[in-house]
Order: structure tokens, then sequence, then C-alpha cells
């Protein structure tokens, strides 16, 4: 089985030292040969709207950015082929900041029609990317986090966490119509802060009226509870895409509900480990995989690496000792 | 009592946790350095090792802070709590060039004179508009006009509410070298003040300790940087995304790592007797901590003797 890496590794939202290098171009182009001397060829990038504003288009995480930067997506790729990264195989889109708000003096107030406005219009962005760079897939986070939609609706959270869910299978019917007229899979993450959380997913995604696709990410899924494996032998025609990630935390404060939950609060923990470094049993992963015979893209995440160079060796450590063909 | 307050402008984006209590414990997880700069405890706590009064705030952090803090009154009182004051927060008129943008950017204004209002801060340093490329500029006299119009209008709400909004000149911005000296002429003097940055204005072309002279009655506050690059070709500032470089090349250094006269600047604001607060900005730096200590140093040793 061929294994990409996610660009995820790459802290762009939070504080750390040396951050102010991942707004400029000569950092990424960098980290593609750091990705490319650790055996991986094919890799997975964010698609963070965020990056569209504020004149860092150094940052290639928007269709915007690598027009400003190399013209096209071509360009762009051929620019990574050499330095030995073959294909960008997908992206992880993500629209959440439209739901929290693009003012600082945001007073928690959102309007879901600017929601769902935003999410479209940034995903059909997402799709010609993938399209425009050859690719395979867009998976989406599927809804907001439920500490933001908590904070927005207060004591009316039931209604609003109804209204979210009814505009978000609406909006992702016509993205993925979409995303099918360019040939590209369309797929929801279910982060274990949102809506869809776990097994939730599973229903919501097949009372659609068109085929979206589970994004099986290791990691989301054993915090919500719910045991990867067992979903990829059960709906094994849903799965679009499965991200290798690894944690050993156990949300036993509630932290899905955080506004930012993937820094527990009461007990600060690191959410997200290296490839080896939590309690996923990934041989199982892989041999239920291919059991189905899953022919779609494993990626390995080690989301917000507070390392960069040492989580892909490690990763591909723990791939090239636990994880043989 | 000082004529000078020190304070940090924040540049330590998106701080995930408040208070990390079990530090020892977290550290073990990765046994990283990453652990010590996670916590606004543990930040603040800088802050006053190194010797700074305060801290300045950015919008752009708000929205995470009141995640974590719930209130403005709330951080007001955890930084209190580690001997700190918010000095004031920064703040930006996008747009402020179009008429038909008034309403929106005057409301946008206030608010941000609120939230300062409510963290017990004194400034607004405002960047005055839009950057150069997309403007686009040069902007026409209208243009100009109405940026002044807004600065006046959200100023005079702000000195009501125990605020100044100072004027702070970005070297990319559609303000620049052409129009800004005489922004700064049409503008109100009761409500619009100037923030001075004091790398912002050399790269732009002008020579810092003139621009003082000229405009010390209008200073309200002060982006204390340094540059290796003053006067940088118009070519360069008008062109687009212009502030992050593709190379890294960073525009900003650590005061004294760069060619301004800081001295010189001191002498001046003895002589005009300004006071206030001074708010180092440590902006494009790979390591906030050193860079902290550093400009902490060279203010401490170098500055502090000829004026404070």
């Amino acid at each position: 089985m061929k294994h990409g890496l996610s660009m995820e590794i790459v802290d762009t939202h939070n504080q750390q030292p040396n951050r102010n290098r991942r707004e400029s171009k000569y950092y990424w182009d960098e980290i593609y040969t750091l990705v490319s001397a650790g055996g991986f060829t094919e890799v997975e990038t964010p698609y963070d709207p965020q990056w569209a504003f504020g004149g860092r288009s150094g940052v290639p995480l928007v269709y915007a950015n690598v027009l400003e930067k190399d013209g096209s997506a071509q360009n762009y790729l051929k620019r990574l082929n050499g330095y030995g990264i073959e294909r960008i195989v997908g992206v992880h889109y993500m629209p959440g900041m439209f739901f929290s708000g693009t003012s600082p003096h945001s007073n928690g107030a959102v309007s879901l029609d600017a929601y769902f406005g935003a999410m479209e219009y940034f995903g059909r962005g997402a799709v010609d990317y993938v399209a425009d760079l050859s690719g395979s897939y867009v998976t989406m986070s599927a809804t907001p986090k439920i500490g933001e939609i908590e904070k927005a609706y207060g004591e009316n959270y039931e209604s609003g966490a109804e209204d979210v869910l009814k505009g978000t299978a609406a909006a992702v019917e016509r993205l993925a119509s979409y995303a099918r007229s360019k040939g590209v899979r369309f797929c929801l993450k279910n982060e274990f802060y949102g809506l869809l959380r776990g097994d939730k997913i599973i229903d919501f995604v097949k009372a659609l009226n068109e085929k979206v696709y589970l994004d099986i990410d290791t990691a989301e899924y054993k915090i919500s509870g719910c045991c990867p494996v067992r979903v990829i032998r059960e709906h094994p025609d849903l799965i679009g895409v499965v991200h290798y990630s690894d944690t050993s935390f156990v949300d036993d404060q509630e932290c899905y509900r955080q506004m930012n939950p993937e820094f527990p609060a009461v007990k600060a923990s690191k959410v997200y480990r290296d490839l080896g470094d939590g309690t996923i049993h990934f041989p199982k992963v892989e041999a239920a995989l291919k059991d189905i015979g899953f022919t779609g893209h494993v990626i390995v995440s080690a989301r917000d690496s507070y390392d960069v160079s040492r989580s892909i060796l490690r990763a591909r450590y723990y791939i090239n000792s636990k994880l043989p063909e | 009592m000082a004529n000078i307050m020190l304070s940090h402008m924040n540049h330590w984006k998106t701080i995930p946790y408040k208070k990390i209590d079990n530090f020892r414990e977290y550290y073990y997880e990765d046994r990283s350095n990453n652990v010590y700069f996670q916590d606004w405890d543990r930040i603040l706590r800088y802050h006053k090792a190194l010797g700074y009064d305060g801290i300045e705030l950015a919008p752009w952090d708000m929205h995470e802070m009141m995640a974590l803090f719930g209130t403005p009154e709330n951080f007001r009182d955890f930084a209190a709590d580690h001997g700190l004051k918010i000095s004031g927060m920064f703040h930006g008129v996008e747009g402020a060039h179009i008429a038909s943008n008034y309403d929106a950017i005057i409301e946008s204004g206030k608010a941000a004179v609120d939230l300062i209002e409510r963290f017990g801060g004194e400034t607004m340093g405002t960047c005055p508009g839009s950057d150069y490329a997309s403007a686009p500029g040069p902007l026409s006299e209208e243009g100009v006009r109405n940026v002044g119009k807004v600065l006046d209008e959200i100023g005079r709400y702000a000195v009501d509410h125990g605020v100044r909004l100072g004027i702070h000149n970005e070297f990319f911005c559609s303000i620049n070298k052409e129009n800004h000296r005489h922004l700064l002429e049409i503008t109100d003097p009761r409500y619009t003040f100037y923030y001075l940055d004091t790398a912002q204005i050399s790269i732009i072309g002008e020579d810092l300790l003139k621009f003082y002279e000229d405009y010390h009655e209008r200073m309200c506050g002060f982006h204390l940087k340094d540059t290796a690059d003053p006067k940088l070709p118009d070519y360069i500032r008008y062109s687009p995304h212009v502030e992050i470089q593709e190379d890294g090349h960073r525009w900003f250094w650590e005061p004294g790592e760069g060619v301004l006269d800081f001295p010189g600047l001191w002498a001046l604001m003895k002589k005009y007797g300004f006071k206030g607060w001074v708010s180092v900005e440590d902006d494009g730096t790979p390591d906030l901590l050193a860079s902290m200590a550093l400009s902490s140093y060279y203010v401490m040793n170098k500055l502090k003797p000829i004026y404070w």
C-alpha cells in the first residue's frame, strides 16, 4: 500500500518557535525536499481560505496563492516534481473560519447564509484546484466545531445545530455534484469536535442525494469513541480516503465541546501524535483496507507537528518497520 | 513616575492555552520546547520578567482570546495579576478611501474602541487603509480625504472613550510617501494622532528624526523596531504582497540590530517631553522570546539613560 503525507504536518494556526517562516515561499519549497527525502512522493495539502487574505501568498494552501506565485497549478506541480514530489493527490478543505466569523470584533453572531455561501465558493475553488492538479479527491471538514456552534446559538443550540446540518447537507450535495463533474471524489472528514463525530457521519452521507465518501481519519474516529477498523469493514463502499493519524488522547473532559478542542483546557495534551507515538494499531487498519480491496489514497497525518523533520522521519521509520509491503 | 511605559506588540499568534497546570507532564509528551510558548500565563510572565510594563493586543487574536478568557475584562485582570497593563490594540481601516465603505468602517472602528476601553487600553495604532497594490495607489485627493474623514470620526469617538487613535503607516500602504504628510495635515489634531512605527516610516523614505521633529505634537505612541532597508525604492514598496518576502528577507529587526538612530530619536523625545506608551514590535522574528530580550536590553541600556 502506498502512503502519502499530509502537509498538515506544518502547524499553520498556532504559536510555535519559528512560526513566522511558514508565511514565506522558501519555507514550503524546503519542506517539500524534506518530505521527498523522507520517502514520500505523494502529498495532500490543506486547503485553507484564511491564507487568501492578508497578503500571505507565500503559503500555498489556497488556489489564489498558487496562481500568484506560479501562474498555474501545473506550473506549481512541475516545481514540486523537481523536489521529488510526484503528485498532490488531494486537499483537506476547511471552511470553518466562515462560521466563526472573520471580524475580530465578532460577538459570536453568525450568518448561515454567509457561511454556506463562502463554503461553496471556496469549495468549488478547492475542486477546481484538485482537478487542475489531476488529483483525486477533496475532503472537507464536515461541520463547524461544536464549541463554536454552542457559542453562536447559546440556549438555542439544538435548533441551531439542526439548521447547520440541514444547510450542510444541501451544500455538500452541490459541492459533491460539482466535484463529480470534474472527476474529483468528494469526501467528508468528521473531526471529534464536529456535529458528525464518530458514527453520526454514516447515516448523514447515506441520506444525501449525491454520492459522498468518508474520510477515515483514524485519530478522529478513535477520540470520538468509534473504531475506525469497524467502520472500514462495515462500509467498504463508502471509504473515500484514509488518514493514518495517531493519538493517545482520551477525551474525558468533554474537550470536544471546547471552541479550541485540539488543546484540552483542563489538562494540556498533544492530541495528535506522530505515527507510532500513539495507541492506534495501524497494522490492523491496513489489514482491513487490504481485506476490502481499498484502492484509494492512504495519507499519513502528523497534524501540527512540533518538529516537521522529526515527524517525517518518525513516520517513515514506523512505516518501514511496522507496515511492510 | 516615568514618562515612558514600555509595551510589547503581540505577535505570539494564536496562543492556545490560558494556563497550563500540568506543565511537566505535558512537556514529557514530546520533549519539545513548544510547550513553553503555548499559554498566556507563561507568555505574560516572560513580558514581566523582561521589563515590559504592558502588552499591545492584535485584533486577529481576539476570537481565540475570547474563547479562553470570555471577556476583555477577564484578560485585563489576568494580565494585571502578572503585573501588566494593556497598552492598546492595533486596528486597520481597510477600504477607507472608498466613500461607500464609510458606515461599515466607522462601525468596526467604534467596536474596536469599545474593546480597547474594556481592556483598559489607551492607544489604537491604525493602519490607514488598503495596501498600495490593491487600492490601487496612488490615491486621488478624494480618496485621501475619505480616509481622513474616517479617521477623524473614529478618533473623535476614541477620545471620548479615553483612547487615542494614531495613524500607523505601513510601507506598503496606499497612504504612502506621496500623501501621508497630507493626511496628517487634513485630519483634526484633536482626534487623529500619529502612532510612529520607526521602521515603517523609514522604509517609506522619511528621515525618522526629521519626521518626529515635524510632527512631535501629534505623537500618541510608538512601534519601536529597526530596519536595514530605509528608503526602499517605490517599485518594491508598491508591489503586491511585499510584506512577506519569498526568500524570507526581513524588513524588520530588533532595535539596535538595524541602522536607525534610536539614541537620536530618544534625544528628541526628551526635548519635546513625550509621555506615553512605547511598544516594541518584534515583527518577523523567528524567536519572539529572544527578540523580546534583545529589544528590552537595548531599550534599558541604550535608550533609558537618555530619557525615560
